[in-house]
């Protein structure tokens, strides 16, 4: 006997391998993060970046991508096809429901960023000379990715109880995500904009482990999940048109 | 006491859709809640299933209480939605299994059931469907699978015939007749069919604009639901 919240993550999961479309966006979040390295490559001949660093960059930037297609249909599929009620009315709490999900999510957008690492090792294959760089500054680079990337996943998953459409939703996450990764220089400035850039994350690769990143990241993502709970349960009080 | 609802209410901004609902039933019994569109059928299954909190007063589901105890009574509840929504994307056994997993049945145990609801409710031919490609009906029918998939002492139906033809309607009302869904348990179900009522019910509760107008174990042998309104609204 599993719990609810692991039978949820399940099924969550099994539904989005079995479609063609999380196929494509592996496919499509490696290709891109590819070409880009390439030209990462091609600007910085002869540069001061590091090779994780040129790889890190583009990393950073294909992030918020997976996050919002795998968070896009989370509720709004589910209220689209009615089921939200049936799901609602199961023995599984509000707070067991939006974990579950945003577990599912999370894991999948994980994947697609680990699924971009062969780009960086046939790169590695195909050198010549073979270049020297450090693993470990890949492997923290990609952590501080992995971090925001969870940010991103739970800002998905509370667009995705807001909207009625995935479309919308995935279209707010994607705005959302990029406007807070890549404010324009000179703008509003929040506290959190420099966190949060490509060019923070990408030092972690560097070898500048600024744990203000992932403070921000972390923390966020945590109140972005407490906000959807309370969203889920405010629901309830709307008229039955609002489900 | 299977149900107990005390002077139930629930608004939606200024409209108030149930106004102080207040009666009890016990196992065995079959109650049609009927009333014309708007009268409260659907909001107050919602709120007995958990899925809507109410505005005041008080209802216990099973002996648990509906506000402080809401996921014991989810998992002595089987809820039936209007229009029988289910994940299109699941096959018919992989859907129930799903919703027998996520009320903590076990495996043999949930086999079992699964084979027998699935026998019960004609799905046999149709498990290995995907749902998507289900008729109306088929898909009426998985839902009520799914409902009494883990034997609840309660079991709540909105407007279970809202897409059935005449046939499907017939044979509903065959299945919430028989033992295996109504022995030992309570049935509510909202319905704009007399036919359903005649054949299925016991009891009828007359909602109009939020209030319970009528509620009596009389059930008319003829005459349609309009004309049942009529008769109950003058009294």
């Amino acid at each position: 006997m599993s719990s609810p919240a692991l039978v949820l993550f399940r099924k969550e999961c099994r539904v989005a391998l079995r479609s063609t479309a999380t196929w494509c966006v592996f496919a499509a979040c490696a290709s891109l993060v590819g070409v880009f390295f390439v030209f990462a490559l091609r600007e910085a001949e002869g540069g001061p970046g590091t090779l994780p660093e040129l790889f890190c960059m583009p990393l950073a930037l294909a992030a918020p991508l997976p996050a919002a297609f795998f968070t896009m249909g989370l509720f709004a599929r589910e209220r689209h096809n009615g089921t939200l009620e049936t799901l609602l009315t199961a023995p599984v709490s509000d707070a067991q429901t939006v974990l579950a999900k945003f577990s599912a999510a999370c894991l999948l957008s994980l994947v697609a960023l680990a699924l971009c690492l062969p780009v960086f090792h046939a790169y590695l294959r195909f050198a010549a000379p073979p270049p020297a760089w450090d693993p470990r500054a890949l492997a923290s680079g990609w952590c501080a990715i992995a971090c925001a990337t969870v940010l991103w996943t739970a800002l998905g998953l509370f667009f995705s109880l807001l909207c009625r459409h995935e479309s919308a939703a995935g279209a707010a996450t994607l705005i959302a995500g990029l406007g807070i990764s890549m404010p324009v220089s000179g703008a509003v400035e929040l506290p959190f904009d420099s966190a949060l850039a490509p060019y923070s994350l990408v030092a972690f690769a560097r070898g500048v482990a600024d744990t203000r990143p992932l403070f921000v990241a972390l923390s966020g993502a945590a109140f972005l999940l407490f906000l959807s709970v309370r969203v889920l349960e405010s629901r309830r009080w709307l008229p039955s048109a609002s489900f | 006491m299977m149900l107990d609802v005390q002077e139930l209410t629930r608004r939606f901004g200024r409209d108030t859709a149930l106004d102080g609902v207040t009666f009890s039933a016990d196992a065995g019994e079959r109650i049609a809640v009927v009333g014309r569109n708007g009268a409260g059928k659907t909001t107050l299954l919602r709120v007995l299933s958990t899925f809507l909190p109410a505005d005041s007063g008080r209802a216990s589901v099973a002996g648990f209480d509906l506000f402080s105890r809401g996921g014991a009574v989810r998992s002595v509840v089987g809820y039936l939605p209007e229009g029988a929504p289910l994940d299109p994307d699941l096959r018919v056994a992989e859907y129930l299994r799903f919703r027998g997993h996520l009320r903590r049945m076990s495996g043999r145990h949930l086999r079992r059931r699964l084979h027998d609801v699935a026998a019960f409710c004609g799905l046999a031919p149709i498990l290995n469907a995907r749902i998507r490609a289900l008729s109306a009906g088929q898909r009426h029918a998985v839902g009520l699978a799914d409902a009494i998939l883990h034997e609840p002492d309660v079991l709540l139906f909105d407007d279970p015939l809202a897409a059935a033809d005449a046939v499907q309607a017939r044979s509903f009302a065959r299945l919430l007749a028989a033992p295996e869904v109504s022995d030992g348990r309570l049935v509510l179900f909202s319905t704009h069919d007399a036919g359903l009522v005649r054949a299925a019910a016991t009891r009828v509760l007359f909602l109009e604009r939020g209030r319970l107008a009528a509620d009596t174990t009389n059930i008319p042998l003829a005459g349609s639901l309009a004309d049942w309104f009529d008769r109950w609204s003058a009294q």
